[in-house]
C-alpha cells in the first residue's frame, strides 16, 4: 500500500498507488492517511486513477478517512474507473462525496507506505 | 493458494480464509476474467459481488477459527456463475442488506450484502455438513 501526496492550488492531493482498494489494505490505506499532516481549512483530494478495483472495505475506508480530517478539512474523490463510480453510485455515496472528474496537477511533497 | 483452469470456462481456486490470501485470490480471478471475451462491467460486478462474499468469510465466518475458503467462477451462456464453499460458522443472509445503508450516517461497514443482492440476479446459500455454500449468478445476457 503506497500514496504520493501532492500540493495542488486548491487542495492537498493523496494519489493511491494501488489497482485493488479492498479489505486486505482498508486498515493500511487508513493509518497511512491518518498520519499526514493537512492542514485546518485545506481540502483534500483522493485521486483515484490508478485503483482499478474499490469493495465496500476500501470504500469504508475511504468514508473513515472523511471522518477523520472531519468537517473543516472537506474530503473530495477524484479520477473514478467505472468499475469505482458504480460502487459510489451503489451505495449512493455520491450524494456524500464531491466527485471530480480527474484530480488536478499537483507539486510531489512526499511519498508514504 | 491454488488456482486450477478448466476447459477455459471455469476457474477453481482454494485460498486460507485471511484477507491477504483473498486479496491474492481475488487477483487470480480478475485475470481470469479479464482474458474471457465479456464486457468490463459483467467482469467487474462478478469480481466486486465475490470479493463481498469472500471478505466477509474472511471477517466473520473465520472470525474465532481459521479455515480454506473454495471458489469456483464458471462463465456460462447468459450468465457467470459463482460458488463459494468455506467451514467458518453458520451464518443466514435471508435478512442481510435488503436496504441500503443511509449514506448520510457515514457508515464504514454493512454494505456487503447490499452490494451482493444489487449485483445478482440469483442468490443461493445453504449450509450441509459443516460447510457453508453460496451460489451467485450475474446475468451476461
Amino acid at each position: 500500500m503506497r500514496v504520493v501526496i501532492g500540493q495542488a492550488a486548491d487542495g492537498l492531493v493523496i494519489t493511491v498507488q494501488e489497482a485493488r482498494l479492498d479489505a486486505a489494505v482498508a486498515i493500511a490505506f487508513k493509518d497511512i492517511v491518518r498520519d499526514v499532516h493537512v492542514p485546518e481549512g485545506m481540502p483534500v483530494i483522493l485521486d483515484l486513477s490508478q485503483v482499478e478495483f474499490l469493495d465496500s472495505s476500501g470504500l469504508g475506508a475511504i468514508v473513515g478517512v472523511m471522518k477523520l480530517l472531519g468537517p473543516t478539512r472537506p474530503l473530495e474523490v477524484a479520477a473514478l474507473s467505472d468499475a469505482v463510480r458504480k460502487l459510489f453510485r451503489l451505495t449512493r455515496m455520491d450524494t456524500v462525496f464531491k466527485i471530480r472528474p480527474y484530480a488536478p496537477k499537483a507539486e510531489i511533497i512526499s511519498a508514504a507506505g | 493458494m491454488v488456482a486450477l483452469l478448466a476447459a477455459e470456462k471455469e476457474l477453481h481456486v482454494i485460498c486460507d480464509g485471511t484477507l491477504a490470501e483473498v486479496h491474492q485470490a481475488m487477483n487470480r480471478a480478475t485475470d481470469f476474467l479479464r482474458s474471457r471475451a465479456m464486457p468490463r462491467e459483467h467482469c467487474d460486478d462478478l469480481l466486486l459481488a465475490l470479493s463481498e462474499a469472500l471478505s466477509n468469510i474472511s471477517r466473520h465466518g473465520y472470525h474465532q477459527q481459521i479455515g480454506t475458503i473454495s471458489f469456483t467462477i464458471t462463465v456460462g451462456q447468459d450468465a457467470i456463475h459463482c460458488c463459494v464453499t468455506d467451514t467458518g460458522c453458520m451464518f443466514d443472509p435471508s435478512e442481510q442488506g435488503l436496504n441500503a445503508p443511509e449514506p448520510d450516517r457515514l457508515q464504514e461497514g454493512g454494505y456487503g450484502w447490499f452490494i451482493i443482492r444489487s449485483l445478482a440476479a440469483q442468490i443461493d446459500y445453504g449450509r450441509a455438513d459443516g460447510l457453508n455454500r453460496l451460489y451467485f449468478s450475474i446475468p451476461t445476457a
